[in-house]
């Protein structure tokens, strides 16, 4: 036998965080990832946040060499232009981190696959994984590579890093799909669309209409990601084919229209669904559930990415810890699961309260007082454990913006 | 079951998916603390995320910390907030 530390599932930016904080730990590590990299993946947008756990990584250069557009702050405006707010994320009172990075995903998951190997991880593509078991002293896995043959793994730790294919929160049936939230995206590639000059052209801009809203995320000048989160209920309505339910969403904006007008498709317009659930729990015996496998709500705070890494890194050091202790991390993977979900679930309250009328009304208002406005930069460039002092404040937004729904405090906004 | 028995299993099994606790809803006892000494172990990170969760499945408001002190004792103490906020909607 091997003799491996630990196996991780999945080899996106959460696996790939987990096999390079264990690895230079000096753990033994294999790492499965179905794919052959490059390949596409949706999820562009960064939080500067990221950045910290970059520098921790030893990426720094290797993500300088790539070349990611650099982002500076995101943008919210309504879809027939009457409003719009810009926040900086340099110009934020709480915010310790000023920038952020906008990324082809084919390329970013790429060089931290290869960073991963790099560290000491034993990397292999294009290998399923079917299924896991416990036996108690050590978790298996089944694999199948390309070819069809299938293997055997065994070692005392199992990190499930399947993003949404949600390897072992779906063996163990324990995917939870939000009540609400039947969201489904469209997006592409595109050349030629209006960007602002100077920095803010790396922002991500958010244009939000009454049931549905687009993300526009340069990948560089050249090539903008530009994508619809609307109701599945809606698209399945329309009964159009993706690129034209994209077309005819875009002519529903007159802002859409001004910035798309130049606009040529660069590739295929695709679709994704389903993406709002958690899973009942996010460790078993021996195992940790880290980014989208473990949950996943929606992609406008553009927080994915950086909480598969943060939640990779916090698994890395649960189980790195345990198996120096050499028992079985119950209690230590019970505080990751504590940590992981309290950043998680707040990130749900933003992104439920995100689709109301109300929310939207105080953000396009952004208060200084108390410092809100500032806390609300803070989260959105990915600060999830401010303490109280942004606790608190984050709490008063919540409920201005519940007082907002019933006493206006700030101007009803218009969506027509 | 009756009402109260049906309302405390949905209060023990909203605590333990909301804050991940480490125990089935069954073993939470009607009576047991849910702060401090000898108790289930909560902090106020978890006794806001209770309020929310309490607000979003019953429509309980609990806007002061004295009130959330008097509400979040135990899980018979969480029932009888629920049970009253119903009758007084009830009542109007």
């Amino acid at each position: 036998m091997a003799g491996y530390d630990a196996l991780i599932i999945g080899g996106g930016p959460g696996g790939s965080t987990t096999a390079t904080y264990l690895a230079r730990a000096g753990k033994k590590v294999l790492l499965l990832e179905k794919e052959r990299f490059p390949r596409f993946h949706i999820g562009e947008s960064l939080l500067p946040y990221n950045q910290q756990l970059f520098r921790e990584m030893g990426l720094m250069e290797a993500l300088k060499e790539a070349g990611f557009n650099p982002k500076f702050g995101a943008q919210f405006h309504l879809g027939n232009g009457s409003k719009g707010t810009k926040f900086v994320f340099r110009r934020g009172r709480f915010t310790r981190e000023p920038e952020a990075m906008q990324v082809e995903r084919s390329k970013f998951d790429h060089v931290l696959l290869k960073h991963a190997a790099s560290s000491g991880a034993e990397v292999r593509e294009g290998w399923t994984v079917s299924k896991f078991a416990n036996t108690g002293e050590t978790v298996t896995i089944e694999a199948r590579d390309e070819a069809g043959r299938v293997e055997k793994f065994e070692a005392p730790f199992l990190i499930d890093a399947s993003g949404r294919g949600n390897m072992s929160g779906n063996q163990e049936g324990l995917r939870m799909i939000h009540p609400r939230l039947k969201k489904l995206a469209v997006f592409g590639h595109f050349a030629g669309v209006k960007l602002d000059d100077g920095e803010p052209g790396g922002d991500t801009v958010i244009v939000r209409l009454a049931n549905k809203w687009f993300w526009i995320i340069p990948l560089s000048r050249e090539k903008v990601s530009v994508g619809c989160v609307m109701d599945q209920e809606e698209f399945g309505r329309l009964k159009l084919t993706p690129a034209q339910v994209f077309d005819q969403m875009v002519e529903s904006s007159a802002l859409m229209r001004d910035r798309m007008s130049g606009a040529t498709l660069l590739n295929n317009i695709q679709t994704t669904g389903d993406f709002s659930y958690r899973n009942r729990r996010f460790v078993g015996k021996r195992l940790v559930r880290v980014g989208d496998a473990a949950g996943f709500m929606d992609p406008i705070f553009s927080a994915g990415v950086f909480l598969a890494m943060f939640s990779g890194k916090l698994a890395a050091q649960a189980v790195d810890e345990s198996l120096r202790a050499g028992d079985d991390g119950a209690r230590r993977l019970a505080a990751y699961e504590k940590r992981v979900h309290r950043a998680m679930a707040f990130y749900w309250e933003m992104v439920e309260s995100y689709y109301t009328t109300p929310f939207m009304e105080v953000f396009l208002e952004p208060r200084e007082r108390f410092s809100l406005a500032s806390a609300v930069n803070a989260v959105l460039a990915g600060e999830l454990e401010g303490g109280w002092r942004m606790r608190w404040r984050m709490r008063a937004f919540f409920w201005i913006v519940k007082m907002q729904g019933k006493h206006p405090l700030v101007p009803r906004i218009c969506f027509d | 079951m009756d009402k109260t028995e049906v309302l405390k299993q949905r209060i023990k099994t909203l605590m333990v998916e909301n804050l991940m606790l480490q125990m089935k809803a069954e073993e939470i006892k009607d009576d047991q603390a849910l702060f401090g000494p000898g108790s289930l172990g909560l902090d106020s990170v978890d006794a806001l995320q209770l309020v929310v969760a309490l607000d979003k499945n019953f429509g309980l408001k609990i806007p002061t910390p004295a009130a959330a002190k008097d509400i979040l004792q135990n899980v018979n103490t969480i029932v009888a907030a629920v049970q009253n906020r119903a009758a007084a909607e009830g009542a109007s």
